[in-house]
Order: structure tokens, then sequence, then C-alpha cells
């Protein structure tokens, strides 16, 4: 090793052995303190001849023809600098260079987790993004935020007020348990989303590979994502409003028919299976647009207040944040209240200090499934009908639907959810030498929720009268506590040619998750809606406690050598309570290298590179993380009590094994390898990274469904099978700097998702609505598995021809009009072996791109991403598509008749229209990819003249417009094809009818510093 | 030369910093040494080695299985739609297209809920009888209540099977024992399972007593299991076999007719004299405690009061008349298993405290069910019915015996069985000298009276190879019936998907 390096330690310095008729440049290159600048490339471009200086900032060139010429010196970090030098033979010229440092996402600082490093020191693959990126986006949650911008990042947000997104990075490696990466915020670990006032972050940072996550351990299989909130500075006193309001509507409406043409074709469908319609059934007397009374204007209004300050021993900063919104779905909203303390003291060798967010906040939830039924319910049924019990219209004898009144769900009943939260952390750094610190830490996660959820007497939905309004209350009291002994180690070497810094520790984190919950029915008074004003007969709580315990002991370092070999290494060793004895501990490690290959001495002499490209990096890494996501008490079966019967008129008590367990659960373990570049061109102007990356899981935690026969409920879970994710990442960053400033990302990542094996004895496992998803061997998680649709039967003729491997008609009791199935296997039946792979709800690739600007007083910003290859099996479509039991259907949806032969199956209800309304079938599946423009803003900073009559001084004042969600490009038949597809890991991209479209957004807002 | 400037000369440390690191380093691995224990015990459950360990833990054990039969798939809702409402007494026009498609052999999705959770819930039953078979012979216990314990959980295991076998056919896996996780049963057969119901009766009658009292009246019986076992022999045509099994039934001494037929359906016959088995159900006062009430009479009860999901056939009713077209002279049974017009009470008969007429018309042609139903209390049937289930009513097991012994030629020894139930019913015996097939038919129809909603119609169609599409003469949805498929369900389509070793039954 020491010799590899000696070697390349050679190169820069081989050049100045010899000397003949040329002449000799040397000089000094130095900083704006006089300090001596090692690694400073120092040129004659063009020439191909240069060197780089050493660590007392020396360079020295030779066998310079004599001549003049402009001598270039640079490196990242400090503008380029030029001077003229005249060499004459056997002469040395000498040329010293002070270099003025610059800011560039380079020299930037990157938390990567427990060490902090340089942009360009940095070999693992991490992503930023800085808190000024996120405000422009005027947001109410981080991830919304964070959607398209970061390269292998997907997030799938909805409109739901307050409801927290879903991200995945780098595919899906899991089949059960949590989707969310950790989050770190300030130290903190959650396993969560935050749920921060986004105005509150510095920067967030997304540790994508192993060699960045390892020293999460068992807790970074799904990444992790660092969060810093903002502090104070040093010697600056800033105050800082920040407001915006703005109103919120769902862009777009499905048609639907009127109760005349629902009617229509309702009487044929009626006809067609010989069956008498329910009396009245055909004559609707009104027409209802239920997406109408759903849908409504909704608003959004959110102010910020921060105060923040800092002298050379302290810094503080307090902020406080008012968000409100009105949901685009009546009744819902979400209200947040957030309040954040973050200060250091320093003094000597010791700094204490902390950062501390409470927040409260309130929701109103979406019941039930509204987006079906806002598009199923019939259209000749009112939404309000005096003489209902309760008020609302719902499915007759006449118009039989069973479809829920979605007015009424979300009127008839308070579902709200109210949380306080407290999240903090505490820290005591005791300098113990130059170099090294110790650093107590402690984090405090506490949140409380409490779910109200009262149902009204009300009758929403066919036969489904309530005998009496209920209330049930969860209260979840949730602590997680995280403490923390560390040594940080930072020191350069030799001027700089070795820079080291680690950090080693023990962690250890306890959580406990304490559940009660309380029911009573019968509120003969309904503005009474508390526990105590319900009957006491029927009433049932429940409660439980859940804890779980993590120790663990981490290392993480990181050396540079040279300023352009650069080594990362981590490890860490995970107790986990989630298993068994004996299965409990887990090691995880992970190393990555980097070279930075512009900084070589050789490197002026590759052609064409040397003059591009200014900066390029190298980057290689490799690793294993862990997941213990598995649920608590997993590896033991539980008796369930309360299993009672009756006997001799009375009650005995029964209490037995409900589901079956297995002991021998461990770790799952994820190995992952990153290769990547990084470049930049034109002095770091335009910068592209890549990266390819593998991440293959082994003894993947598996609730693995179990045949129904074994008679256990529940799925046990088993370290099953294997999967792996593969895909490249692209990041192209242009910036362009004069008067009129444009920067420019485009990203694009693709994925690509396969299982390697699955225990459960290779058995695919089925999932989702109707069983539609299956994950099997040798194909991506969750891929829609299906009967194939081959058109529709024009005549008697094409049914009697259509015959199986035994000459028989394989659908002898389809009539013309009918769905025509694929006979994928080719034998004599069409069932449940005809099925066949669809597709899958994983794109093949995801991807952003962003423009924001100035110029003079005026910014700007427009987002867009967009995803590609992603299936979408809409359950909303099957609903109003089917003819074989009442629904609504869409404007425009003509079934088959022989006068009009359409791709639609002709209309028949009843049995004999069940298999064309078959549910798993890829008559559901339509294509989800889309283009959309997801923000646009125009900003106005107001001159300083403005205010000089108003007394007031603002250092800046702006007001801007916001448009969210301005359009989407897209073929997706509903309402948004950006669909939270993780509710159920196993079976994504399935639009159930409780996605909340995506909101579009237009606000304004005021940004306001002094 | 150039390794020089490589030398680590940096990293030398003074003897006082060494202190410090090693002071530190000695603080972090104390705290290493206080980490916490991550021996966490569920607070919220006993785990199962904690149980299995006494006699209090094998009484609830087997109560948990008694439970078990509660539930939707087993006796609390869907069994009648699957023997009765698709036979030909039964047929539904349920706005719930799905369900009117399941009673008319029609279902696109094979994990449709009747079909999935009678599946669904016999297993889970039996895993909770396959514990305790199990499990309590190795508890240290008296040894008489042991194998009682034992006996009632094959008994209900039996009864289980008895219902698969015959739904599902023999492409039913058969679990007798705890399985584990990466267990995937294979499709048994027919036969076997029958070996294996009998096999459980046998012993389960060997040890069960005859009778119980106090608080453990409404457990398996001697009787109960001999009954059972002369029904599984019986639907395998093992006519001696029944016949000798089912007298050893009629002939103790506990068993015997109430008077009042309706009083077996109604919550005061529960536990009735006439009955050998049955499930015990409560209202919707004990939902939080853990029992429930049995639903079908909500959902196959009348129009208004329940859904009307199941209605009876019209040629079921006219069953019930010796001339059709006088609906005056009919057999008695009628009004306590179906409402309709009656012409010979005002107002047509009383449904829920509200005449047929004034509900449904005075000219109402309508037929609903009526049996099991709480007609008794005025308003709507509750969900949760507290009337027990009869699985096994004496009136059947005279029936069988009746039945076994004709098809063993022995047709005039048959005769006082059916005439004792038709006595009792309040109507005519039967004539003498009736040949084999005279009697045969005899008892068909005795059966469909007297049994009417009690989950047999289906089994007897099936024992005697009438369960064909000809059945479309009596009940239309036979139209949809397919021979050779319809006969059976679906093998639920995750079960398929989950177990390599099963085999979807033919035709589906």
């Amino acid at each position: 090793m020491c010799a590899v390096l000696g070697a390349l330690a050679a190169i820069p310095v081989a050049s100045h052995a010899q000397a003949g008729t040329s002449g000799t440049i040397s000089g000094v290159v130095t900083g704006e303190a006089g300090q001596p600048i090692a690694g400073v490339q120092v040129m004659i471009p063009g020439r191909g001849i240069g060197a780089a200086t050493g660590t007392d900032g020396r360079y020295t060139i030779g066998r310079v023809p004599p001549g003049t010429y402009t001598l270039r010196a640079q490196r990242i970090g400090f503008a380029p600098a030029t001077q003229q030098v005249t060499v004459s033979a056997n002469e040395i010229a000498t040329a010293d260079f002070r270099m003025t440092t610059v800011a560039t996402t380079l020299t930037t600082q990157v938390v990567v987790g427990y060490t902090t490093q340089q942009r360009r020191d940095v070999s693992d693959a991490v992503a930023s993004v800085k808190g000024e990126e996120i405000r422009d986006q005027k947001v109410a949650t981080l991830e919304e935020a964070l959607r398209g911008r970061v390269p292998g990042l997907q997030v799938a947000a909805s409109g739901e007020p307050g409801r927290p997104a879903q991200v995945v990075i780098r595919g899906q490696n899991f089949v059960s348990g949590s989707v969310s990466p950790l989050y770190v915020v300030d130290g903190m670990y959650l396993s969560e989303n935050p749920n921060l006032n986004p105005d509150d972050v510095e920067s967030i940072e997304v540790l994508k590979d192993a060699s960045a996550a390892a020293q999460y351990g068992a807790q970074a299989a799904n990444g992790v994502i660092v969060i810093r909130t903002k502090r104070g500075r040093n010697g600056e006193s800033r105050t800082e409003l920040h407001s915006y309001y703005g109103y919120q509507t769902i862009p777009k409406k499905i048609d639907m028919m009127n109760a005349t043409q629902w009617a229509e074709i309702t009487r044929t469908a009626y006809q067609n299976a010989g069956v008498t319609p329910p009396a009245g059934a055909l004559n609707p007397s009104t027409t209802t647009d239920w997406q109408d009374a759903l849908f409504q204007s909704g608003a959004i209004q959110d102010h910020n207040l921060s105060l923040a300050g800092g002298s050379p021993n302290t810094d503080y900063l307090l902020s406080g944040g008012y968000l409100d919104q009105k949901g685009a779905i009546i009744t819902t909203g979400f209200r947040r209240l957030s309040f954040r303390l973050n200060s250091e003291t320093r003094r000597g060798r010791f700094t204490v200090g902390e950062n501390m967010a409470l927040s409260q906040s309130n929701r109103v939830n979406l019941n039930g499934f509204p987006l079906i039924d806002a598009v199923r319910m019939l259209p000749g049924i009112p939404v309000f009908d005096p003489a209902s019990p309760g008020g609302f219209g719902y499915g007759n004898d006449a118009n039989p639907t069973f479809g829920t009144n979605p007015v009424g769900q979300q009127l008839a009943r308070s579902n709200t959810d109210k949380s306080g939260q407290v999240i903090g952390t505490t820290y005591a750094d005791m300098r113990l030498l130059e170099s090294l610190h110790y650093r107590f830490n402690v984090g405090l996660n506490y949140a409380n929720n409490l779910n109200h959820n009262f149902v009204g007497i009300a009758t929403l939905r066919y036969r489904d009268s309530p005998p009496y309004a209920t209330l049930s209350e969860q209260q979840g009291s949730f602590t997680s506590l995280l403490v923390e002994n560390l040594l940080l180690y930072d020191k350069q070497f030799a001027g700089g040619v070795h820079k080291f810094n680690a950090a080693a520790g023990v962690t250890s984190q306890r959580q406990d998750d304490h559940e009660l919950y309380v029911y009573r029915q019968g509120f003969t008074d309904e503005s009474l809606t508390q526990i105590d004003a319900g009957a006491t007969g029927g009433l049932n709580n429940r409660g439980y406690l859940i804890q779980s315990r993590l120790n663990a002991m981490l290392l993480r370092a990181n050396y540079t050598l040279l300023d352009r070999y650069l080594f990362t290494g981590s490890i860490r060793r995970d107790g986990s309570s989630r298993f068994g004895p004996g299965n409990r501990y887990g090691t995880f490690g992970a190393g990555s290298v980097g070279w930075v290959v512009s900084d070589e001495g050789f490197y002026k002499n590759i052609p064409l590179l040397s003059g591009a490209v200014d900066y390029l990096k190298f980057r290689a890494s490799t690793g294993t993380l862990g997941n213990q996501d598995i649920g608590d008490y997993q590896f033991s079966a539980p008796i369930q009590e309360n299993l009672n019967y009756l006997l001799g008129g009375g009650l005995v008590l029964g209490a037995t094994q409900l589901s079956l367990a297995n002991p021998n659960i461990r770790w799952q373990s994820n190995k992952e390898t990153n290769l990547g570049f990084d470049f930049g061109l034109l002095s770091d102007r335009l910068t592209f990274s890549a990266d390819r990356y593998t991440s293959t899981s082994e003894g993947l935690l598996v609730a693995a469904p179990i045949p129904w026969s074994l008679g256990a409920s529940g799925s046990p879970v088993v370290n099953a099978g294997s999967v792996r994710n593969t895909g490249f990442e692209f990041n192209l960053a242009h910036h362009y700097d004069h008067a009129f400033q444009l920067n420019t990302t485009l990203n694009l990542t693709t994925v690509k998702n396969r299982v390697l094996s699955l225990g459960n004895g290779g058995q695919p496992i089925f999932a989702g609505p109707f069983g539609v998803a299956r994950t099997a061997v040798g194909s991506p998680i969750g891929e829609f598995y299906v009967y194939k649709t081959a058109g529709i039967f024009q005549n008697q003729a094409e049914i009697d021809s259509y015959v199986g491997s035994n000459g028989k008609p394989l659908q002898p009791n389809a009539k013309p009009g009918d769905v025509r199935f694929a006979n994928i296997n080719g034998d004599s039946l069409i069932n449940d072996e005809d099925r066949y792979n669809a597709g899958s709800g994983i794109p093949k690739w995801t991807g952003g791109l962003f423009f924001d600007g100035k110029f003079n007083a005026i910014d700007f910003a427009l987002n867009m991403h967009g995803s590609h290859g992603a299936k979408i099996f809409n359950v909303v479509k099957f609903w109003t598509d089917r003819t074989d039991d009442p629904q609504n259907h869409r404007a425009g949806y003509v079934p088959w008749t022989a006068e009009k032969p359409t791709e639609n199956p002709r209309a028949v209800f009843g049995p004999a229209g069940a298999s064309n309304d078959r549910p798993n079938s890829d008559r559901w599946i339509e294509d989800g990819s889309y283009w959309k423009i997801q923000n646009l803003v125009v900003g106005y900073t107001l001159p300083a003249s403005f205010f000089n009559r108003t007394g007031l001084r603002p250092s800046s004042t702006r007001l801007y417009l916001n448009i969210q969600n301005l359009h989407t490009f897209t073929k997706y038949s509903n309402w948004d094809p950006e669909i939270l597809g993780f509710n159920d890991p196993l079976a994504r991209g399935i639009d159930d009818g409780r996605i909340y479209p995506n909101v579009r957004t237009v606000s304004v807002g005021l940004d306001l510093r002094m | 030369m150039k390794l020089r400037t490589l030398t680590l000369n940096g990293f030398s440390m003074s003897k006082r910093s060494f202190r410090v690191a090693a002071l530190s380093l000695g603080v972090s691995v104390a705290l290493v040494g206080c980490t916490q224990d991550l021996d966490i015990t569920n607070p919220n459950q006993k785990s199962t080695d904690a149980f299995w360990h006494s006699s209090a833990d094998a009484i609830k054990g087997i109560n948990a299985a008694y439970n078990g039969l509660e539930n939707n798939g087993t006796y609390g809702r869907w069994l009648g739609f699957a023997y009765d409402i698709r036979s030909d007494e039964g047929w539904s026009k349920s706005p719930w297209t799905d369900l009117s498609n399941f009673n008319k052999f029609t279902q696109s999705d094979y994990n449709f809920e009747p079909s999935r959770e009678i599946f669904q819930h016999h297993y889970q039953a039996i895993f909770r009888a396959n514990q305790v078979t199990d499990l309590v012979p190795g508890i240290n216990m008296d040894a008489t209540l042991r194998s009682r314990i034992v006996g009632e959980a094959q008994f209900i295991r039996a009864l289980l099977y008895f219902n698969l076998v015959n739904l599902y056919g023999g492409n039913i896996p058969l679990v007798v024992a705890m399985p584990n996780p990466g267990d995937f049963p294979p499709s048994s057969t027919e036969a076997a399972v029958y070996t294996q119901i009998e096999k459980d009766l046998t012993e389960a009658a060997a040890v069960l007593p005859t009778s119980y009292s106090g608080s453990d009246v409404g457990r398996a019986t001697k009787g109960a299991a001999l009954a059972m076992l002369g029904k599984a022999q019986l639907q395998q045509q093992k006519w001696a076999a029944a016949a000798a099994t089912l007298a050893q039934v009629i002939a103790m001494p506990q068993y015997d007719l109430v008077p009042k037929f309706a009083d077996n359906f109604v919550e005061a016959g529960d536990n009735n004299k006439e009955s050998v088995f049955e499930v015990q159900f409560g209202d919707e006062t004990m939902l939080s405690s853990g029992v429930r009430g049995q639903n079908y009479a909500k959902m196959i009860g009348a129009c208004g009061p329940g859904f009307c999901d199941g209605l009876p056939t019209q040629w079921y009713f006219d069953q019930f008349f010796p001339n059709p077209s006088n609906r005056l002279v009919y057999d008695p049974r009628l009004n306590a298993t179906l409402f309709w017009n009656r012409p010979d009470t005002v107002g047509g008969g009383d449904v829920y405290g509200q005449s047929f007429q004034s509900r449904y018309g005075a000219t109402s042609t309508d037929i609903y069910w009526k049996k099991w139903g709480e007609y008794y209390v005025p308003g709507d049937q509750n969900w949760d019915n507290p009337i027990n289930y009869k699985v096994i009513r004496f009136a059947d097991v005279l029936l069988m015996e009746a039945e076994a012994l004709n098809e063993s030629n022995q047709t005039a020894a048959a005769k006082p069985f059916v005439d004792r139930v038709r006595t009792r019913a309040g109507v005519a015996v039967l004539p003498a000298g009736l040949s084999q097939a005279a009697m045969r038919a005899a008892i068909m129809k005795e059966r469909l009276l007297e049994l009417g909603l009690e989950q047999e119609r289906w089994l007897d169609l099936k024992r005697h190879g009438l369960l064909n599409a000809s059945l479309v003469a009596n009940d239309p949805e036979f139209s949809f019936f397919t021979n050779g498929k319809s006969e059976l369900l679906p093998m639920p389509q995750a079960e398929v998907d989950l177990n390599p070793n099963v085999k979807q039954n033919p035709g589906w």
C-alpha cells in the first residue's frame, strides 16, 4: 500500500529531474492569508505542461521552451488565477500566485452522518439539497420538496393535507415492514417522516449507498436522510418572515354520465341479461355530480418567523411557524403550529447545545374510498335526502348500488388526528485534543397522537343503517430515546497531505409505543361527541405496549491523501431486541474509495480532457446494510385471549395461538455497490455526476403469506429470498452566472427491480386487491399478474371457433360482445393458469428538470418531474366500466353492440357479465407515465428605496407568485398518475380510490429579511 | 526518497494526549458495558411456550376451538348460502351482484368472500382443534378431562372437514397436526378425508360423555360424535354402517323430538332435548366479550327486517302443499319455515311485529325464509342473532336412520322413523308398504320439509346423485350449473397461488 502511494506521490515531482535548453518556472501559491496551498495545478494552457504544488505551496515546471506564456493556476475552491511569465533558456522564472477562495458546490460541507466532509472529498453516493432550494418551492412537507430533485429518490406525494409523502431510495429492496428510509434530524434517529417545518431546514443529505449509510447499520437498509436544521451564526442578528397564501383545487375532473345516459346503458344491461330491472331503477329524476359535491376549493396559508444571532461564544435560532390548509376535498384539512429553538454555547474546551422542535398539528382525515364513490355512485341518487336517516342520499331498491355517499362519509363522520411532537437533541462536546472531541448526545422523539373517530347515525350506504352513533378514540404515545457517546477526530497532517477524520462511538436506542383504544356506541344527542356521552352497553377498550431496544457500536473514518485519494470506511455492530436470543447481533460494514483524477500531475497531459474538464473524480463503494424492521415480538407466537364461547348459557373463556411464528428470524442484509464519477466543466459551472448502483438483499425479511389451509392467520416473518435493484443515476447541473443568472438541473434515474429468490418454497406472493400483484422469482416486486383480454367476440362464429386444445370452445357461454380471454397456456380451459405478467407499478425511469434564475430584481423557478414505464392497476376504472353491477360510467363509455361494435364489452347485468368484468384482468391496467410541471415561481425583490418613508429597514423584501402542479402530461384516465404506491410494499401502483389527488395550488407570498 | 513526505510523523502523540484519549475511550467502554438488556418479553400477550401447561390452559384452548365455529365462514354466516341457497330450495336476487352470482355457480374472483371465508375460517378452526389434539395430551392433568378435551377437538375437526370435503371436494389439504410456516400440505382425496373424519369421530365417541351439566352444556357429546359419524357414513353411502351408528344415538335416552317443531328455531329452544349438537351464539351485547351471533337471519331473512339475500324457490314453497292450487291445505311446518301471504290468518301472518300484507302488500306472493329468525322480536332483525344453530337435530338423526335402513333394503324398518317425525309435525304417517324407491322419495321429501335451511339439501342431492343442471326445473338458477364443475366450489385463488401442492377443482 505504502509503495503504491509513494509511486503515485512521485508523479508530480518527477518532471523537474531533467533540464536542457529550456527554462524552468517556479513559484509559491498561497491563499488569502498567505498560507501555502497544496494541490494547485499550475500550467500553461494548451501546451500540456504544468505541475502541481506541494505541501509548501511550491511548484516547479521544468523543460519549458523559452517564450512568454500565460500561466494559469487553478484548484477547486479557489478562483483561477493567471499571470504572464517570460521564460529564458536555463533560467528559472518566478511566478507566485495568491488565490482567493470561492464557494462552489464542491467546497460545501456535506454531513455524511457522523462525519462532515467537503463535497469534493466525498467518495460515497450522497446527494444534498439546500434549505433555500426547498423553501422556494413553498410546500407543506419536506418530501414534497424533494420530489424529482434527487436522483435515486422516488417520492410519492398526495394532495391529502398533512399526509406525509412516501420516499423510496434506489428501488425497493424490502417486501415487508416499513418503506421509509431512516431520518436523522440533528443527530436524532427517526423511523418515520419527521413532519418538520420546511423553513427550518438548513440542508438535507440523502445517503444512498452502503458506504454512506453503513454507520446506521441495521436501520439503514432503506437508505438514510440526514437533515440539519438552521442555526444562528456568529456576529449576525437576523429576523426573517416568510409568509404565503394560496388556494388549492383538484386539477382534473372525470366526466361521468348523467342520469339519462346511465339509464340507457343500464336498461340494455338488464335486457341483455334477461333480468327485470328493479322497479323505478331506470327513471332517475335527478342528476347528481358527485365530484362537484365532494371537491371544493381549498386554501393554504403558511407563516414563519425566525430570529437568529450569535456571538463568538453563543448562537441561537428561534422560530415559529403556522400552517393552515383547507383540503380540496370537503372537510379535510391540516393545521400545524411549530416552534424551534436551536442554540449552542462554547466555553474553552466545552460546547453545549441543543436543537429542539415542538409541533402541534390537527388533521381532518379522508374516510372510506371516496374517490371510488365519487364516480361509481349513481347519478340518480341525490347527495342530500331529507327523508333518509341522517339526511344523505344512498342506494335503494330502485338504485341498488352499494356505493357509499362520499359526502356523507365526510360530513356525518368526524375523523381527526391531533398530534403533538417533540424532537430534540442535546449535546455536550469536550475538546480533548485540538483534533479529538468527545461528544455526548441525547436525542428524544416524543409523539402523542389522538385519533377521534365519531360516526354519526346517518345511513350512507344501501342496507347499511347504523343502529347508533359510535365513537372510537385511539391514543398513542410514542417515545424514542437515543443516547450516544462519540469520539470525533479530525486532523490534517503534513500540511494537508493527509486529512483524516473519524467518528467512533456507542449508541443505544429505546422505543416505547403505548396505545390505548376506547369505544362507545349509542350517542343519543349527537352534539355530545365525547366518550362520556356514549352509552355504557357495548363499550370496548384495548391497549398495548410495544417496546424495542437497540445497542450499537460504530466506527466511521475518512482519509484523504494529497486531496485526491479518498478513502472511507464504516463498521457498525447492532444488537436488536426484535430477534430471538442467538440471532440478535449483526455487523454491517462498508467502504469507498475516490480518486480526483483532475488533481493529478499527469492530468494536464491528457488531451481534450484536461482542457475541458476542470474536475474529475471517480468513486467506488461497497458494503452491507441491515434491516430489522419486522415488527416486535415476532420470534414467538402469542396466545390470543378473549376467544370465548357460551356454554350452559354463560360465558367461558377461550384462548389459543392464532398465528405461526418463526423463532429463527435474523437480520436481513443488503449488499450494495456503487460506481460513479463526477466532473466539472467551465470552472465548475457545468457539473455532471453519474452513478451505477446495485443493491442485493439477502435473507430478505418477508412476511410470507402461507397457505390458508395451515389455518394460521397473519404471515410469519421469514428470512426468505433475495431482491436486487440495479440502476443508473445521472445529474447534470449548469450555472450561468452573469447579470442574468440561470441554474439548470436535470436528473434521471433508472431502476430495475428483480426478485432473485423467495423463500416460501419459491411460491410467488400475491397481494393487492383481487390478488393482482404478484411477487415472483425473476420478476419485479408486485408485478401485475392477470388474465389477458384479447378483444371482443364479434359474432357467434368467433365464439365457436375459439377452441382449446381439445377442440371445444374455450368460452362456450360467451355471447357476441363478450370479452375474449387469451388461452395463455394453450390448454382446454380459460382459468387462473392463463394469467400473465402485465407490467408493474415500478417506473423504468424517473427524472426531474429544474430551472431557477434571477434577473435584476426578478427571480423565477420552473420545476418539472416525471416518471416513465410504470403501470397502474386502476381500481376506480373497474368500478366505472363494469356493467354487471349498477355503477355510473365515464362519459363516452360505449358498450359493444352488434350495430355499433366498440372495444368495450356489451352491457350485461349479473352472472352473464361476470366474466367481462372479471376484476383480475388487464382491462383495468393503464400506462402510468407522466410528466408534471410541479412548480412555477416568479418573485420580485423590492428595491430598498421602497421603504424609505416607512422607517422600516428590511435588508431584503421579496414578493412571489407560485403555481404548483400546473399541468400533468399523461394518458392515465384518473385524476392523478402520481399515486402513493407503498401502502402495501407488495402491491404498488394500485389506484385504490383512497388516494387523494395532488392539488393545484396558486399562492402568493412574502419573504422579509431584516 | 520521495517516501519521506509520506511518513506518519503527524500521528505521533504526546503522553498527555494519549492519557486523554485513553480516558475518553475508557468512558466509552464503560458505557458500552452498561448498555441495555435486549431481552424484552411481550407485555401484552403470553407466548406459546408459556401456555398449554395446565388443565385451565387446556380448557381455554378447546373453548377457543368452539369459538372458531362462530365465524362467518363456519356457522356464522355463509354455510347457509353454500348448502341451501345454492341448492334448489333457495335462490338469490341479492343486489350484491357477486353474492347473487355465487348462488348461480358463478365466481369471477375465486377469493370471493363467502367462498374464501368458508375455506379460511374452517381451516382456522381446524388449526385451533389441532393445537388441542397436539398439545393437550402432553399436559399433566386429570386424565379423564384430558381425553374428553381431546375428543371434543376431534369432533370439531371432523365436523369441519365434513363441510370442507363436501363443498370443496377431495382436493382440500388434510391437516391434522400443527403446521410449520414452510408447509405446503398437498391435496388429499375424498376417501382419505372421510377416513380421518371417521377416525376422529370414532375416537371422540369413545371418550366423550353422553351429557354435560352446568357450565359445560353445549360441548360435544358421545351422541354428537356418533350422529356425525353416522352422517359421514351415510354421505359415503355406507348404509349399513350408518344405520348401526345412528341406531346407537336413537337408543340414547336423553334425545327426543320436542312437541312443537317451531320450538327448535327460537332462542328458547337452545340446547333442548332434540338438539344433538349446536353452535352457541350470543346477541350483540356479547360482542365485546368475544362471542357473536349468527348472521343468517339478517342476510337470508325477510326483506325489511333482513336483507333477503337468499330466498326460497317457488318450487320449494309448493312442496308444502299437497295441491299447490289450494293454499289452504299445507304442511304445518311451512309456517315455521317461511313467511308467506297466509290466506288462513289475519293480514297474512306476522312478520317481525308487522303483518305480512302491510309490509309487502295485500296480494303479495312474496315468500321469505323465516327459520332461524327472531321474528318474535318486533323491529329489524339484529345482525347478531343469539339463536343457536342446530348442526344436528334428533329429527335429522331419525330421518338419516330411515334412509340408511331403506337403502340397506330394510324399507319397512325405515317407516317408523319417518312416521315419528311426521307425527310430531302434525301430518299423517306414511302409507304402509311403500316400495324402496317410493320410500326413498318420501324420505327425500320429508327431509326437504323438515330440514329446510338446515344445510341438508345440497348433501341430500349430492348423496343421491341428483346434483346437476336438470334441477333447473326446480330452480332456474341451475341454468348456470355446469355439470362436472359446479358441484364443487373453486379452491380459493389464494390457496392455489400459495400452495403448489393443491389442485384446482375441475372446470374452475
